[in-house]
């Protein structure tokens, strides 16, 4: 009976500490994945590994960049061959992306006050953010979409503090020069000036070039 | 490092950032990474220079707009509850029991019970922790220089003496500030014949350090901790925390901390 209530109290806790985080890490799984189903099947897979090894989770740390950092050593030990074996075969597919796009953030995305991405609807925000690499990808998803700081990004992706640095200064710059050319494409904000700062040659060498994606269809 | 203008103002000396160092920190700002006094000069810059302070205001709106622009998607239908029932199918391990077999062994019972007991009382200090990270990211260190030239690097930057302890067959290597909890740390990296070894000094008011493991050293109590394969020492000694961090074994640490004590 001991046994039966220590296991109920894990259970209590991890549905208390890790499920509210249910969100995030399905929205970082479409992200890596680039595909429904496969991202379903990473935030199970993720979820499970988590709670069978609930008791390393030290309470008072972050739980969500625990989380993350078993996702994305999850991705990379199953996923990833996946994902690049769809590549190869040129079968990138949307597949359950389409309708994560709300109509709100659509609408949001036409605001005319707003003045940076104005012009560039959310599918070209999204397609942009999906041709960066892999690690500039997840980088700018942790730090401008789930808010890491920059040491808990490092302890996810399992590199140096300035690795991150480096990686999310050249993301940044990419993923502006995508978004000036959907912009520009439809006549809007071309020239605009860069908001991220020219490269100082403070951030490292890590010059990964983007991957070629089709861009929007019948805009 | 930054190179930073130096002006006169009222009879007081004050740094200040260009504009040149200003737009370098931009991102770590809007980042929310700039913390302390390089914060507070580059929102001194940012008072007095229009332009810097637009294009703060445009890389912190490009932040706020990505986010807008992708929002969280939906979670797929059923998935909770089907997540909810896996969870429920799933073993769930205990400190310390390896098998994910215990439903099947009702005679291991009474061993998983014992084991479960003592490892709930053994939690691993955050301190501990937050050592081992800094150990392993290994970041450049900001001196170098003998023990007095890094005792007197860290005078204007934390509030307290940081007297490096002197480790046997050890060379220091430098220093650079670090952060334990909610407190500047002052992060000291030894090379012991060819291994790393951190030492983390800080206050260690309202911290606990405490661990099952623990031995005596020159009147101290020190606390170990293992994790990820790195061990950690804790000691306080006259009013300051010290952390020593490394990968090497148990037996090499007991010995380094118990001499670099001694000698204190």
């Amino acid at each position: 009976m001991l046994f039966s209530s220590e296991k109920k109290r894990i259970r209590q806790s991890f549905e208390q500490e890790a499920l509210p985080h249910l969100e995030a890490l399905h929205a970082v799984a479409l992200r890596l994945t680039r595909n429904g189903r496969d991202a379903e099947d990473l935030v199970q897979d993720t979820v499970l590994r988590a709670y069978r090894f609930f008791h390393r989770f030290e309470a008072g740390t972050n739980c969500k960049a625990w989380l993350f950092k078993i996702l994305h050593n999850a991705f990379i030990n199953k996923y990833r061959r996946r994902v690049r074996e769809r590549e190869v075969t040129g079968a990138i597919e949307a597949e359950g992306l389409a309708p994560a796009i709300s109509s709100d953030a659509l609408d949001a995305a036409r605001d005319p006050e707003r003045a940076i991405l104005d012009g560039v609807l959310s599918d070209d925000v999204r397609r942009a953010l999906d041709a960066l690499p892999e690690d500039f990808r997840l980088a700018v998803i942790l730090c401008d979409l789930e808010d890491l700081s920059y040491k808990e990004i490092a302890e996810v992706m399992d590199c140096p503090v300035g690795t991150v640095m480096s990686r999310l200064h050249r993301a940044r710059r990419l993923l502006q020069a995508e978004l000036r050319d959907y912009a520009a494409a439809q006549g809007i904000g071309a020239g605009t000036e860069p908001v991220v700062a020219k490269d100082d040659g403070a951030a490292g060498a890590e010059v990964i070039p983007m991957r070629p994606v089709a861009k929007a269809q019948g805009k | 490092m930054m190179a930073r203008a130096v002006s006169g103002v009222s009879g007081a000396v004050v740094e200040s950032f260009g504009c040149t160092d200003a737009e370098r920190f931009l991102g770590y700002y809007v980042d929310g990474e700039l913390l302390g006094e390089d914060r507070v000069e580059l929102e001194r810059h940012l008072a007095g220079c229009a332009d810097c302070a637009r294009k703060a205001h445009a890389q912190a709106a490009y932040k706020a707009e990505l986010k807008a622009a992708l929002p969280r998607p939906e979670l797929p239908v059923g998935l909770q509850e089907r997540l909810r029932l896996a969870l429920d199918r799933t073993p769930v391990a205990v400190p310390g029991w390896r098998t994910t077999a215990w439903k099947y062994a009702p005679a291991a019972v009474a061993a998983v019970l014992l084991i479960t007991l003592v490892g709930t009382t053994r939690r691993f200090s955050p301190v501990a922790a937050e050592a081992i990270t800094s150990h392993r990211l290994d970041l450049p260190v900001d001196v170098t220089g003998s023990p007095d030239a890094v005792r007197a690097w860290f005078n204007q930057r934390v509030n307290f003496a940081v007297r490096p302890p002197h480790l046997p067959s050890a060379t220091l290597v430098g220093a650079r500030l670090s952060q334990i909890r909610d407190r500047r740390a002052a992060y000291l990296v030894y090379n012991v014949r060819g291994n790393r070894v951190s030492v983390f000094l800080f206050d260690p008011s309202d911290l606990a350090m405490e661990s099952p493991r623990h031995f005596e050293a020159g009147g101290h109590e020190v606390y170990l901790d293992e994790q990820r394969g790195y061990h950690v020492a804790l000691v306080r000694d006259r009013g300051l925390g010290y952390a020593f961090t490394s990968d090497l074994d148990e037996d090499q640490m007991i010995q380094l901390v118990s001499s670099a004590i001694q000698q204190r």
